[in-house]
């Protein structure tokens, strides 16, 4: 038996209304896809005025806007001057959107190495920290020698730094390709940069890598990792066992564990319609600067 | 709901949209200690979260509805969100509340009851009382709580809001004063001619406005 | 019937001058009490925060705006002009007090990245001024000559003035500031006093120079001699019996007891522990924050600190330190003042030219 709602009470719908919503025979306008959204979910939110509408690309553009979720180290302050510092970096160096398994081109001013300039190619592997401690690992493997570099994004001594391929993995974090096969690693060191079309979703690859022969230098058979074969074939009876004595399935199920690692939405919009204007400004004026650098590249020298 | 969790590298993840939660949280969660460690203290978590859906309002002690709100919360502004169409939110649907038919009426009565534009609290907790010292039993000692789910069918615990207090003697006097001091502050203004005569009216109608929001 | 009772007992308790049992203290730990308590026993609602009076949203406000209007002659203190006097080495002016925010990367430019926290200036209000001979303190410092040295009384932090004891607040009464939440004592030479009711801001400080920070550690509790003194403890296998993290030997037979200050296991944190000769490397007069060198001042973020001039002889300044504190014109400096060898960000990137 329902009770009959009072009007005046904000929040509750019209009991007239109660089952239209959410019923099951509904036109079957979602997908299988994963964690998917219902669409336009921000436009049926209540809009404030000027507040900003916020795509939803940009909380993976600009992650490192976000501030770390732990409580401890929360400071409104200390997020928005270093918010401001981020963006003054940004004006002078495009910092492009990328993945964890994008593969980046990061270009450096190096006093000890001729012409001054140095610079890595090879598959980010990792990503740590937030705001102007936002740092990434790129790994590749050259001259059958696995090397792993570490940059600072917001560091003054970077000059350019290039998404040569945009796309996404299987996983958030890739450290296991150090104990991948070496081919898993290897990234051409003159590859072109391929461009991806505007406004087109970012490919995920789907490769799945093979794994050298124990020891490991983590359990990578305890993480749930997607983009590793068959980590069976490689593992001994004890590791097998203790795998499944350690193994935590409840966690993927606890809500409030991942609440404490996120920044919740309106906490993220807040913050993105504050930078919204000046970094959409600062990426067309980056844009303008490519367009003028390819122009001077394409020029032919010799016109006959 | 994308696999295991993974040691925090200093930096929020953001493959899930989540709404904020209008409920106090704590930095840490609270271990609810169960003989089975950490598994336990979800079971534990799972059933306070199933009575609730279930009997819309339970009694219990302090620290275990404290942890099962936020879990609550978070169940329901998912379900609003994802909808039941979706298999993930499905499947954490399934896990938390142990009977089927609560599944049903997690999508089909609880999530309908609120606006797409009410961001929450979606349970309320008030303080119970606790049958110390009466009761010699250890267990009374400790703080009681009585979580509710809003647009349960009973009838409400407290007063209604509206009500709260208006013609109790002190708020009526209190009224009155400050009846009488915004009304001396305008002759005082009319007679120094300085300030703008409207801004002692517009004092209260801002106070009323305030409470309004 | 459940119901019921729940109905019963919770509305009682919203009527006024109803008896409530409450709990003296909560601890935040496991605290399940050993005594049967008598029936008789229990304890009124006294605190202001637990009592609930009833009272309307309006009628709160009506009473917090009421409140604060004895407060207002605050804003119109009209605080006497500062002298500007010469500063001598040795001549020690008065410290700030300081909220810790937290680690802060600053670059130079030639590239090496510092490692800086920032320290937020809270607002800091001199309440009262004792000359020397009046200020006699029962606990004696480092700087223990009081006789020629006075005593400055700073106020910082926002208080509420309806949960503060007439006592306290009477302790700012004359100063005419508004009740803070802290009162600190900062010694200094004589010519350094302030007149009550100056505000001290971050440009008491000037970029470049190094000052101590005061703090109090982050509370790890009782902890064993591993982790609070940094001993081996003994080995993990080998037939080792109950020996794994303990301490060892107490004393050899020389003295056949044991010395005074042995290591040994106890409350490891919450001391005031002091970090020397910190540089100053960026001041941002706007929102009152200074970015001073290294990651390792006690306390969590959000802790309060307290920052002096530095007593280190080597880091002592060259030119003289405003005294007794920064009296020029505000709007004349820029909004973030950087020290000569910081790369600011908006700058362009840093770098090298090839050598010829």
């Amino acid at each position: 038996m329902l009770r009959i709602l009072p009007k005046n009470s904000n929040y509750f719908v019209n009991s007239q209304f109660l089952f239209l919503r959410h019923s099951s025979s509904a036109p079957a306008a979602a997908t299988n896809e994963k964690n998917k959204e219902i669409a336009n979910y921000a436009d049926k939110k209540r809009i404030k005025k000027g507040s900003k509408k916020i795509p939803n690309d940009f909380r993976f553009k600009y992650q490192d806007f976000l501030p770390s979720p732990t409580a401890r180290y929360r400071n409104s302050l200390l997020e928005k001057l270093m918010r401001k510092d981020m963006l003054e970096r940004r004006s002078q160096v495009h910092i492009p959107e990328f993945y964890v398994g994008s593969i980046l081109k990061v270009t450096i001013s190096d006093p000890h190495s001729q012409g001054k300039t140095n610079s890595f190619v090879g598959i980010c592997t990792q990503r740590e920290y937030t705001g102007l401690c936002t740092r990434i690992t790129l790994r590749n493997v050259i001259d059958h020698q696995g090397i792993d570099v570490a940059y600072d994004i917001y560091d003054p001594l970077i000059q350019k730094i290039e998404v040569l391929k945009l796309e996404k993995r299987l996983d958030d974090r890739m450290l296991y390709l150090r104990d991948a096969l070496p081919e898993y690693s290897t990234v051409d060191v003159n590859m072109e940069p391929e461009l991806l079309a505007e406004g087109a979703p970012v490919p995920v690859n789907e490769t799945i890598v093979k794994m050298k022969p124990l020891p490991w230098m983590q359990k990578w058979e305890r993480k749930e990792l997607k983009g590793i074969e068959n980590l069976d074939q490689y593992l001994n009876l004890w590791r097998k066992q203790q795998r499944e004595k350690q193994a935590t399935p409840w966690e993927k199920y606890d809500l409030m564990k991942e609440y404490r690692r996120t920044i919740p939405e309106e906490q993220q919009n807040k913050i993105f319609s504050e930078i919204f204007d000046r970094i959409n400004k600062i990426n067309e004026e980056h844009k303008i600067k490519a367009k003028a650098a390819r122009r001077t590249i394409t020029k032919p020298q010799n016109i006959r | 709901m994308v696999g295991k969790p993974l040691k925090s590298l200093g930096y929020a993840e953001v493959t899930k949209l989540m709404s904020e939660l209008k409920v106090p949280v704590l930095p840490r969660h609270r271990n609810l200690s169960s003989p089975l460690g950490p598994e336990g203290r979800i079971n534990k978590l799972r059933q306070t979260v199933t009575a609730l859906v279930k009997y819309e309002r339970i009694e219990l002690f302090h620290n275990r509805a404290d942890e099962a709100r936020g879990y609550v919360e978070r169940l329901v502004s998912d379900a609003r969100r994802y909808g039941d169409q979706n298999k993930e939110m499905m499947e954490m649907a399934s896990y938390w509340l142990l009977e089927k038919q609560l599944v049903h009426k997690l999508f089909k009565v609880i999530c309908p009851r609120f606006h797409d534009t009410f961001d929450g609290p979606f349970t309320t907790a008030y303080n119970a009382p606790r049958k110390y010292p009466s009761e010699t039993e250890r267990k009374q000692y400790f703080k009681r709580v009585v979580l509710e789910l809003k647009g349960h069918p009973f009838p409400p615990l407290l007063p209604q809001a509206s009500y709260q207090g208006k013609y109790l003697i002190h708020n009526v006097l209190l009224d009155a004063a400050m009846k009488d001091y915004y009304q001396e502050k305008k002759l005082n203004a009319m007679q120094n001619k300085k300030e703008e005569v409207t801004e002692s009216v517009d004092e209260e109608k801002e106070l009323d406005n305030q409470i309004k929001e | 019937m459940f119901l019921s009772k729940t109905i019963k007992t919770v509305l009682g308790t919203s009527i006024i001058n109803d008896v409530r049992y409450t709990q003296v203290c909560f601890h935040r730990f496991k605290f399940i009490p050993k005594l049967r308590v008598p029936e008789w026993h229990f304890r009124v609602e006294r605190r202001a925060k637990d009592r609930d009076d009833n009272l309307t949203e309006r009628n709160k406000r009506f009473i917090n705006e009421m409140s604060k209007k004895d407060h207002e002659k605050a804003s119109l203190l009209k605080v006497p002009t500062v002298e500007p006097k010469e500063w001598k080495k040795g001549m020690i002016r008065c410290g700030i007090v300081a909220k810790k925010l937290g680690y802060y990367p600053l670059w130079t430019k030639d590239g090496t990245r510092i490692c800086t926290t920032v320290l937020q200036i809270i607002e800091n209000h001199v309440i009262k001024y004792a000359p020397p001979g009046e200020f006699n303190p029962t606990m004696r410092k480092r700087l223990g000559n009081y006789n020629k040295k006075g005593c400055l009384y700073i106020g910082s932090g926002e208080a509420d003035p309806n949960r503060l004891t007439a006592n306290y607040m009477g302790l700012f009464k004359e100063s005419g500031v508004m009740p803070t939440q802290r009162i600190t004592r900062f010694i200094i030479h004589p010519d350094a006093a302030l007149p009550i009711g100056t505000s001290i801001n971050a440009l008491h400080y000037r970029v470049g120079d190094y000052v101590d920070v005061l703090g109090k550690t982050v509370d790890q509790g009782w902890q064993g001699v591993i982790k609070r003194w940094g001993f081996k403890g003994g080995p993990a296998t080998h037939g080792t019996t109950k020996n794994h993290r303990r301490g060892g030997s107490l004393a050899s037979g020389i003295k056949s007891r044991i010395w005074k200050g042995k290591k040994m296991p106890g409350n490891m944190g919450n001391r005031w522990r002091t970090l020397r000769g910190l540089k100053i490397w960026r001041i941002n007069r706007k929102e009152n924050c200074i970015w001073v060198s290294g990651r390792a001042i006690a306390g969590a973020p959000g802790s309060l600190v307290y920052i002096y001039d530095t007593v280190l002889p080597l880091r002592q300044p060259k030119e003289p330190l405003h005294f007794p504190t920064f009296l020029g014109d505000e709007s004349k400096l820029p909004e973030d003042i950087y020290e000569e060898t910081i790369h600011k960000f908006g700058d362009l990137t840093i770098t090298f030219e090839p050598e010829k």
